[in-house]
C-alpha cells in the first residue's frame, strides 16, 4: 500500500514537472522569462567566479616538473634573460611612442577641446550564454555587471574589426594609415550585479546613429547620417535618410557617435538593399556584421570623464577646501 | 531535509562549474549525471521535484528550442525509481525493467543527454534530421565522453554508500 502511494506521488511530481516545463517554454516564447534569465545567471555568479579564480590561480602556479631539474632551470633562466632583453627593447619603444602620442594628443586637444573631456574605456567580458541556439531564442549574457560599473545602454563590441579588401591595386601602400573599427554586437539592456543582458543589433528596439561609408576608386567617402534600427529579424533598417541623398548596396555602415558623444568609429554592417519608395523615402536594409554564434568574449565601451578630471572629482571635500 | 539541501548545493555548484568552463565542459556533460545521481541518491518525490526544478533552471539560464529534458527526464526517473507493488524495496525497481542496478544511473544519464540534444534542435533541423544526424551524434559523443564516466563514478559511490549503510534506503517521499 505504501509503495503504491509513493509511486503515485512520484508520478504526480513528474507530471507536474512536465506541465511546469511546458508552461515555462510558453512563457519563454512570449518573452516573460527575459527578466529572470540574468537573475539566474547572477545567482550562479558567485560559484562561477570562485571556479574562474581557482582556474586562474592554477594557471599562474609554476609547474613542479620545471623546477625539478637543473638543466631545465638553466634553460628557464636563459629564456627569462631573453625575455627581459626583449621587454627592455619594447619598453624603450613604448616610451618613444608615448612621447609622440602625447604630443599628438595635445595638438588634438587644441583643435577639439570638448572631445578631451570624454574618455572611452573598454571593459572586457566573456559570453556566459550558450552558443548555437536558434536566433529567436538567442540572448546574449556577458559576465560583467554593475560590480564592474556597467550601466544600461552601453555599447557592446567584438574585437574583430572591419576587413579592408583593398590592396596595391587601390594605391594602398605599407605605412598608410588604416582605419579599423570593432564590430558592434549590441547594447547593454539590463545590468545585474555580475552579469548583463545584451540587446543584439538586430533585435527590435535597438537604435544607433550611423553614417554610411562608400568605397570608390578615389577612396573612402563619408555619406549621409541616419538611424539604424533593429527589426527583430536578421537584417536591420536605416531610417531618417533624406530623399535627396544617395544610398547604394554595398555601402558600409559605421557609427556616427557613441551615445551622442564623438568617439571611435565602430562597424555595424553592410547595406544589402536600398530601394527608393514611391512615397519619397529610402528603404535601406543592413546585414549586421556581428555574428552571435561563435562569440566568446566581447568588450563594453564605457564613457567616462578624462582621468585627470575624474581623479580631481574623487578628491575628498576637505582636501578640496584646503586648496586655494 | 539535510540530504535535499546538500543535493541542491551540489547541483548549484555543478551548474556554476559548467558555466565557468563552457569550452572544456559542454552543456550538460557534468550537470546531467550529477542531477541524475541526486535523483538516485534521494529517491523521493521531493528529490524528483528538486532535480526537475534544477533542470528547468538550467534550461532558463541556457535555453534551447524545447525543454525536453526537464519535461521527460523526471518521468524516466520515476520508471527507474518507483517502488514495485510486489516488493517495497527501492533497489529492486520494477520487475519488468530488468536492468542491473549499477547500470540504471548511466542509462538514465544517457537518456537525459539524448533528450537534451534533441531538445536543442530547431524545427528546421527536425525536418532535416537525417542530414543532421552526424552533427547530433558528434555533439552527443562530446557530452557522453564526460557524462558517462561521471555517472558511473556516482553510481559506484551510491552503491558503496548503500553497502556501508551511509544512506537511507527508504524514504517517506
Amino acid at each position: 500500500m505504501r509503495a503504491d502511494q509513493i509511486r503515485q506521488r512520484m508520478w504526480l511530481g513528474a507530471t507536474g514537472m512536465f506541465f511546469l516545463s511546458l508552461m515555462v517554454a510558453v512563457a519563454d516564447r512570449t518573452g516573460l522569462l527575459n527578466p529572470f534569465r540574468p537573475m539566474i545567471h547572477d545567482a550562479l555568479s558567485p560559484g562561477r567566479l570562485i571556479v574562474v579564480a581557482m582556474t586562474a590561480r592554477e594557471k599562474m602556479s609554476p609547474q613542479a616538473d620545471v623546477s625539478s631539474g637543473q638543466s631545465l632551470h638553466d634553460e628557464q633562466l636563459k629564456k627569462n634573460e631573453l625575455l627581459l632583453r626583449q621587454l627592455m627593447i619594447e619598453n624603450a619603444r613604448l616610451r618613444r611612442d608615448l612621447k609622440r602620442e602625447k604630443t599628438a594628443a595635445s595638438l588634438v586637444q587644441m583643435i577639439e577641446p570638448l572631445s578631451s573631456l570624454a574618455q572611452f574605456r573598454l571593459i572586457e567580458a566573456s559570453v556566459v550564454s550558450t552558443g548555437g541556439m536558434p536566433n529567436s531564442l538567442r540572448e546574449l549574457i556577458v559576465d560583467a555587471g554593475k560590480s564592474a560599473g556597467i550601466t544600461r545602454s552601453e555599447l557592446v563590441i567584438a574585437g574583430n574589426g572591419i576587413m579592408v579588401d583593398a590592396g596595391t591595386d587601390h594605391s594602398v601602400n605599407s605605412g598608410d594609415r588604416v582605419l579599423t573599427g570593432a564590430v558592434v554586437v549590441g547594447r547593454i539592456d539590463k545590468a545585474a550585479r555580475w552579469v548583463s543582458l545584451v540587446q543584439p543589433v538586430n533585435s527590435a528596439g535597438f537604435k544607433a546613429q550611423v553614417t554610411l561609408l562608400r568605397r570608390t576608386p578615389d577612396g573612402l567617402h563619408f555619406g549621409v547620417t541616419g538611424t539604424l534600427e533593429g527589426t527583430g529579424e536578421e537584417e536591420c533598417s536605416v531610417t531618417g535618410i533624406p530623399h535627396t541623398e544617395a544610398v547604394a548596396v554595398g555601402d558600409e555602415v559605421i557609427s556616427a557617435d557613441v551615445n551622442g558623444v564623438k568617439g571611435p568609429q565602430l562597424y555595424f554592417g553592410r547595406v544589402t538593399r536600398a530601394e527608393f519608395l514611391a512615397g519619397g523615402q529610402w528603404d535601406v536594409r543592413v546585414q549586421p556584421a556581428a555574428s552571435l554564434n561563435d562569440l566568446e568574449s566581447v568588450g563594453i565601451l564605457r564613457l567616462g570623464l578624462e582621468r585627470a578630471i575624474a581623479e580631481k572629482d574623487q578628491k575628498p571635500a576637505s582636501e578640496r577646501r584646503r586648496t586655494p | 531535509m539535510k540530504g535535499l539541501f546538500l543535493c541542491g548545493c551540489v547541483m548549484w555548484v555543478t551548474l556554476a562549474v559548467e558555466l565557468a568552463n563552457p569550452s572544456r565542459l559542454p552543456h550538460g556533460s557534468l550537470l546531467l549525471p550529477v542531477i541524475c545521481g541526486c535523483l538516485f541518491w534521494l529517491r523521493s518525490t521531493t528529490g524528483l521535484i528538486l532535480s526537475g526544478t534544477m533542470l528547468l533552471l538550467d534550461w532558463i539560464a541556457r535555453p534551447s528550442f524545447l525543454p525536453l529534458c526537464p519535461m521527460l527526464a523526471p518521468m524516466l526517473a520515476v520508471i527507474c525509481l518507483a517502488p514495485s507493488t510486489r516488493s517495497d524495496e527501492y533497489s529492486t525497481g520494477r520487475s519488468w525493467l530488468r536492468v542491473p542496478a549499477p547500470l540504471q544511473l548511466p542509462l538514465l544519464t544517457l537518456a537525459a543527454v539524448i533528450l537534451q540534444s534533441l531538445g536543442s534542435l530547431s524545427p528546421e533541423q527536425w525536418l532535416s534530421l537525417p542530414a543532421q544526424a552526424s552533427t547530433v551524434l558528434e555533439n552527443l559523443k562530446v557530452v557522453l565522453v564526460i557524462a558517462l564516466p561521471v555517472s558511473a563514478v556516482i553510481s559506484l559511490t551510491i552503491r558503496m554508500a548503500d553497502e556501508f549503510g551511509m544512506r537511507r534506503v527508504f524514504s517517506q517521499g
